[in-house]
């Protein structure tokens, strides 16, 4: 039977074990890596943040209180990592501007291209703050709680932000439906 | 990528049609699991471990060079001003006794980062 997540982490905690830490790598690299794809929208740039958060993870386990999920640990620094890295490309809002107006970049390493530019282009779409919401719950797999120890933001703005996001991602599509 | 905790403590659009459909777009839309990405992350954890060690050899190396031709003519003035039991102690102790003393300091400083992970020897 497989380790336990917490019994991986005991191991890394223990001795910097990183065989233990490379099997959570490879448990929890889909939900880190996806959530900052569509954070990002630009796939490498999401892989090197994705490599720097579970760098840091790895530096910061002493931290993780094992009473929390460790995936939504992983997300949380996943999302430091990202606005660090937004704070650090000046151009970011321009960029972030450009993609809106802009198809986003595809790539070969997931499902249906077509449904994901897509869902995408219906993200960029939303407020910073909703996207940011509905992509953690959705993409990270995140609860509301987590998300909003994750952003710094209240309870009930996260569930406005995800149910207003949610909302006008249905119109999108709805509308996109229709015009096809 | 669909998750037990995902909502788990706020079920509000459990009945929405469109929460499920939602889900399912970014489960399509989630990168394939890549175990070069995960070897990709244990290679760069090994790296910020080797410079640190690299960085503590050196400068324990350096430390243990200048203290051994110098702390002596460094410290014999306050020392010799030194009474009593602790005065005679420190009388006795030559450069290479304090330089096997921070040898020692050194040791014990890497036999407390080695357990912990941060040193990857």
């Amino acid at each position: 039977m497989a380790p336990s997540d917490a019994e991986l982490i005991a191991l890394v905690m223990a001795g910097g074990d990183q065989r233990a830490f490379s099997a959570l790598v490879g448990r929890h690299q889909q939900a880190v890596r996806g959530l900052l794809m569509r954070l990002c929208r630009n796939h490498a740039l999401a892989d090197d943040i994705a490599q720097d958060t579970f760098v840091k993870a790895f530096e910061k386990i002493a931290s993780y209180s094992v009473t929390g999920s460790f995936k939504a640990w992983l997300c949380k620094i996943a999302y430091t990592q990202f606005l660090m890295s937004a704070r650090k490309r000046k151009a970011a809002d321009k960029a972030l501007e450009r993609l809106q107006a802009e198809p986003v970049e595809t790539s070969t390493s997931a499902g249906a291209p077509g449904a994901r530019v897509d869902l995408d282009r219906a993200l960029a779409t939303l407020g910073e703050e909703e996207r940011v919401c509905v992509v953690m719950c959705y993409a990270g797999g995140m609860s509301h709680s987590e998300a909003s120890d994750a952003t710094g933001l209240p309870l009930g703005t996260v569930k406005s932000h995800v149910n207003r996001g949610k909302a006008k991602l249905k119109v999108w599509f709805e509308k996109k439906e229709q015009a096809a | 990528m669909t998750d037990e905790t995902h909502f788990a403590d706020e079920p509000m659009d459990g009945h929405d049609p469109f929460d499920a459909e939602l889900q399912a777009m970014f489960d399509a839309a989630a990168p394939a699991e890549d175990p070069g990405f995960t070897k990709d992350v244990v290679g760069a954890l090994g790296k910020p471990d080797r410079t640190r060690l690299l960085a503590l050899g050196g400068a324990g190396a350096t430390g243990s060079a200048v203290a051994g031709t110098q702390i002596e003519t460094i410290i014999s003035g306050p020392l010799s001003q030194l009474n009593g039991v602790a005065g005679q102690a420190v009388g006795f102790m030559g450069p290479e006794a304090l330089v096997t003393g921070l040898f020692a300091v050194l040791a014990l400083g890497i036999a407390w980062l080695v357990p912990k992970g941060r040193l990857a020897i």
